[in-house]
């Protein structure tokens, strides 16, 4: 395991149950939580760390099909991992259709266990990585001024210096001027590497002046 | 031209005699007063032409038909003066004339009228309610059907009517001899007569048909004739036939849903369990399986095996003890009197399979202890199990006997009841095993049938098996302790 330490929530009614695979990660050296209900976990402070869920289907109070829905619905995904006591098929379609990595039957083996949680985990870490990554250019595109944005907008739309110039209504020199800055700023090597950038980036909203 | 009729005066007919030429030559005192009602005077009437004062108005014209004719002629007329019926012969007499004689058919009329209406209302009734009479004379072997009769039985109402040793042709061969052994039963008894039959038509369709008859005796007492009906209850049959399967589908269903409950509620039940266990094994194999191995963790997860081991069991032991629970009381009761009423609820379902049944109940049978519906269901198991055994036997027989004995179980005295059919039979390892929970050799069974008849009998400390039975089939049998009388 690389990087920031992980965790996984296990969400489960019956307390041996959670407590079990508590032990089965932790003696893989997978840092575990344990919740007894969705709403215990939901009004627990998550870390900020790759994560998690191996959730019960079946919790007293909002069910784990709920718990997944509230979770879709928030900022911050996170990969679930459904464990049940019955094949409930329909539940199960449900819950992978609503985005669950793995559907389990209780009791299940160790390994499957183990490995969905390790899949989990790498998926959410690389998905933080990437969401990191977007993240960090945003910021650099939302440090441009206006009129740098203005430029980089058309050039990476293929314009040449002098069509954006007789397109903004400015002097060739100075798009060359704000040309460099924008360069500078969102640390592009050459205009390829800007266009990917601002692909990358999605569309950040544009800061108003 | 002298007076003859006069001699007849007494008797009730009115007679007259006309000549050749028309003309009254005598008439006898009803004929008189018949006249003298139309307001004639007879006295002046004879020797006149006599044609137009005959009553009823069609006998002037039928008289002189005969006249000319010369051939007798009878007719009835509606006589509207007197309100009634009168018939009238007219038949030509040797000195070229005619003689009437007039009758008061009314009364007659009347009753052919009732005989006709109540033949019709009898038909009608025997068509709409598919019942057909008969009437069946020992002394000549005589036989006598109602057209409805005919009809149940798919034969040509105008056709012959059957001997006794045809009828017996037209009867499904299964039944032949029972109806015969009850004919000849209820003759000997010269007492009622009663029985189900299947009647085979002659385009090969079956019909239930039930029969009633009583004896009727003459005065010296003897039995003269037996009359009785035949009643269509195929419908009926075929409905009670369709209703029982439907039951019987339905606590089929009913069985298994309760199975497929229990299932996946013990399932889930035992999952949880389970997967604790998997996953505290796994960890302790984690924990031990480490550079350097952590025998504190990995002993707790072991802990935490055993506890949940521990778990699933109870769990086992209380759904055990959910199927000992008995809310029923055992109460001291009659085995023959439970036997009755299992065959009883099985009597629809035996007759489906076509199965006889032989009870060959003993007399004088200690009391038991017992819950007695439990101990009914399992006599309805075995029954249900016995008749299905039969299902595929057509060469021979099937059927099913019912007994009751005394016996004794570990020095006590106890009661025995055994259920033996002419079905299959069992092989030596379904002898063996046939009490097992899940084992049937049905396609459609789910083998619980025996095992709780087991653990019913059990829970009465009883015991039950299985034998083969020779030439064939299978004999099941359980034996349940006596009650205790010397405590009652």
């Amino acid at each position: 395991m690389t990087g920031t330490p992980s965790v996984v929530f296990v969400v489960d009614d019956d307390r041996s149950v959670r407590e079990g695979v508590k032990r089965l990660l932790e003696s893989r050296e997978i840092q575990a939580e344990t919740f007894a209900t969705a709403e215990a976990f939901l009004a627990c402070p998550r870390p900020d760390a790759p994560a998690c869920l191996v959730l019960d289907i079946q919790l007293p109070g909002a069910g784990g099909l709920d718990l997944q829905h509230a979770l879709n619905r928030s900022a911050r995904t996170l990969p679930i991992i459904f464990i049940t006591g019955h094949g409930d098929v329909p539940r199960s379609v449900q819950a992978m259709k609503a985005g669950a990595v793995e559907f389990l039957t209780k009791p299940f083996r160790s390994e499957r266990l183990l490995d969905a949680v390790r899949d989990a985990l790498a998926c959410d870490r690389a998905d933080r990585e990437a969401r990191a990554a977007q993240d960090a250019l945003r910021a650099r595109v939302t440090s441009l001024t206006r009129r740098e944005r203005d430029v980089m907008d058309l050039l990476v739309s293929g314009l040449l210096n002098k069509q954006v110039a007789t397109r903004l209504g400015i002097a060739e020199i100075t798009v060359k001027v704000r040309r460099a800055a924008v360069m500078r700023k969102m640390r592009a090597p050459s205009l390829v590497d800007l266009a990917r950038m601002v692909d990358r980036a999605g569309a950040p909203p544009r800061g108003r002046t | 031209m002298g007076r003859d009729l006069t001699i007849l005066d007494g008797v009730g007919d009115a007679l007259y005699a006309i000549d050749a030429r028309g003309r009254l030559r005598d008439l006898n005192a009803s004929a008189e007063a018949r006249l003298r009602r139309d307001g004639r005077d007879p006295a002046r009437l004879i020797g006149t032409v006599v044609w137009e004062q005959l009553s009823p108005p069609p006998l002037p014209a039928a008289c002189r038909r005969v006249m000319a004719g010369r051939r007798p002629l009878t007719r009835d007329d509606y006589d509207e003066a007197v309100g009634g019926w009168i018939e009238s012969r007219i038949c030509p007499t040797p000195d070229g004339g005619i003689a009437v004689v007039q009758r008061d058919i009314t009364e007659r009329k009347r009753v052919e009228e009732q005989g006709r209406r109540a033949r019709a209302y009898l038909a009608d009734a025997q068509r709409l309610s598919r019942t057909g009479s008969w009437a069946f004379t020992p002394a000549t072997g005589e036989v006598v059907w109602s057209r409805e009769h005919f009809i149940i039985f798919g034969l040509d109402p105008d056709g012959p009517v059957p001997t006794f040793a045809s009828i017996l042709e037209r009867i499904h061969p299964d039944d032949r001899s029972r109806l015969e052994h009850a004919f000849m039963d209820a003759m000997a008894a010269r007492g009622d007569f009663a029985a189900e039959i299947r009647v085979v038509r002659p385009d090969g369709a079956v019909r239930h048909v039930a029969s009633l008859a009583r004896p009727a005796f003459d005065d010296a007492g003897t039995l003269s004739e037996y009359v009785g009906t035949i009643i269509d209850v195929t419908e009926r049959r075929e409905a009670d036939a369709a209703l029982h399967h439907a039951q019987a589908e339905l606590a089929h269903v009913a069985r298994v849903a309760t199975m497929g409950e229990l299932a996946a509620s013990l399932a889930h039940e035992l999952g949880q369990p389970l997967a604790a266990i998997v996953a505290n094994g796994g960890a302790a194999l984690g924990f031990l399986g480490r550079s350097s191995p952590d025998v504190g963790k990995a002993i707790d997860a072991v802990r935490g095996m055993i506890e949940d081991a521990e778990r699933a069991g109870d769990t086992i032991a209380a759904t055990r003890a959910l199927f000992r629970k008995s809310t029923a009381v055992k109460q001291v009761v009659d085995v023959n009197t439970m036997l009755r009423a299992a065959l009883a609820c099985v009597a629809p379902e035996l007759r489906r399979h076509a199965v006889a049944v032989r009870e060959e109940l003993a007399d004088a049978l200690p009391s038991v202890r017992a819950v007695a519906v439990q101990v009914q269901q399992v006599v309805v198991n075995l029954v249900i199990n016995a008749s299905e055994a039969m299902a595929a036997v057509t060469e021979r027989r099937r059927e099913l006997v019912v007994r009751s004995l005394p016996d004794e179980l570990e020095g006590r005295p106890a009661v025995r009841v055994e259920i033996e059919d002419s079905g299959i039979g069992l092989g030596p390892d379904d002898v063996r095993r046939v009490f097992d929970a899940f084992y049937t050799t049905k396609t459609e069974g789910l083998g619980m049938g025996l095992s709780i008849s087991r653990s019913i009998v059990e829970a009465h400390e009883g015991r039950i098996w299985a034998t083969t039975r020779r030439p064939e089939g299978a004999t099941l049998r359980f034996v349940i302790p006596a009650a205790d009388v010397a405590g009652a």
